[in-house]
């Protein structure tokens, strides 16, 4: 953990891989044990149709939402998550950030062009991962460790279009 | 769902959270080095915590404790959208859980990340009826699990795949490539020296500082 009067770099762990994936992996047999899965992409899309639905009232009636818009589980995974990485964060005293270090050596210090890009990113990710039924939690950790077969299929599409991506906009057109 | 379950999914969801934020997975930098695969610690967090995961539900299964929930295999819409959800990951630098938690360590690009994830999801819930004829209903399986297709019992599965993971992790190295003698891994001991280069709150600019050097507006943004 930080020690008083230290910063320590955000965008570095704190912790050892080993003892960050053992918690998840535990973490995931007690959430199996006493309600359902971890997932987080579901509320993303409840979350959205909760708030269409203060605009535009009908859209309750989308055979997506129909009667699922309460408070769930993956309501409070999500409120949690937001929850235990605030004060995980204040308690290491995380410094903030603005943009990340990589996407600065590599595009540049102009925040708007990563907020853009970041927005655009979140857009795509979350559509896929409703289109799939899932995302990194839901698919891939949860879904992987039930031996589902869509989960396989869903972490090897993820990984190959990923790596191929991530290679594409930072390996190469070296600038 | 009663309030008791409920509560203890707040828990849950707050050590998941705080999981990821100590380990460094809710980070641009150590997510998009790990799908250009030069940084392979955060896959070996997943590749443990799937390791734990599936024995740990799979014997809870066995014991008949186990509230699982198979997602359903209709083979075209997980296909696509994993393909689309690749290409938003690696765009994005995090995904939906770590975005989430990179916005609570108030890293500003995760706030953009959730807001275009919000949209992305309303939108495929706006289009699903037209989009489930067509990309869910065909090539759809059902709860179909591998050890299923393979013809054996999940508890063995399990156990052969969370070997196979351990072995796997155990000799991955966390880095590969030009980096890999330069910083250092695991864990945060012997993180005091590398190099920061940061972009601070009050303008953008390539501070270079050295870790433990407080930044010039006190709260300094680092990289």
């Amino acid at each position: 953990m930080a020690l008083k009067g230290r910063v320590h770099d955000p965008e570095e762990p704190l912790i050892p891989w080993w003892a960050a994936g053992a918690v998840i992996g535990l973490l995931l047999t007690l959430a199996v044990a006493i309600a359902a899965p971890i997932g987080m992409s579901r509320e993303f899309a409840y979350t959205g149709g909760r708030l269409l639905s203060l605009f535009v009232p009908q859209v309750a009636n989308n055979p997506y939402w129909q009667g699922k818009l309460g408070i769930g589980w993956e309501t409070m995974l999500v409120l949690g998550a937001f929850l235990g990485g605030a004060l995980a964060a204040w308690l290491t005293r995380k410094p903030s950030l603005e943009v990340p270090s990589l996407w600065v050596q590599r595009f540049g210090a102009d925040r708007r062009k990563r907020y853009l890009v970041a927005f655009v990113g979140g857009f795509i990710m979350l559509f896929g991962a409703r289109l799939a039924g899932g995302c990194t939690s839901g698919h891939m950790i949860s879904g992987v460790s039930q031996l589902a077969l869509s989960s396989f299929v869903f972490a090897v599409t993820i990984f190959l279009t990923g790596v191929l991506t991530a290679k594409a906009l930072y390996d190469w057109r070296r600038a | 769902m009663d309030i008791k379950t409920l509560l203890w999914g707040l828990l849950i969801g707050m050590a998941f959270g705080a999981t990821l934020s100590l380990s460094g997975a809710a980070s641009y930098r150590m997510i998009v080095n790990a799908l250009r695969l030069k940084d392979l610690r955060l896959l070996k967090i997943i590749m443990t915590a799937l390791a734990v995961g599936t024995l740990g539900v799979t014997l809870l299964d066995a014991a008949g404790m186990a509230h699982l929930q198979i997602k359903p295999a209709y083979l075209l819409g997980v296909a696509l959208g994993g393909i689309l959800f690749g290409i938003g990951f690696a765009v994005a630098g995090y995904c939906p859980g770590t975005c989430v938690v990179a916005a609570a360590e108030r890293k500003k690009d995760a706030f953009f990340v959730l807001l275009g994830g919000l949209l992305g999801a309303m939108t495929f819930g706006l289009l699903y009826p037209s989009v489930k004829p067509v990309l869910i209903d065909p090539l759809s399986f059902g709860e179909v699990r591998v050890s299923d297709l393979l013809g054996i019992s999940p508890v063995w599965m399990a156990i052969a795949f969370s070997v196979l993971l351990l072995v796997v992790v155990r000799f991955l190295p966390d880095r590969i490539g030009e980096r890999a003698s330069a910083v250092s891994s695991s864990g945060g001991k012997k993180q005091r020296e590398h190099r920061w280069e940061g972009v601070s709150d009050g303008g953008v600019g390539g501070l270079r500082r050295r870790a433990g050097t407080p930044g010039a507006g006190g709260r300094f943004v680092c990289l």
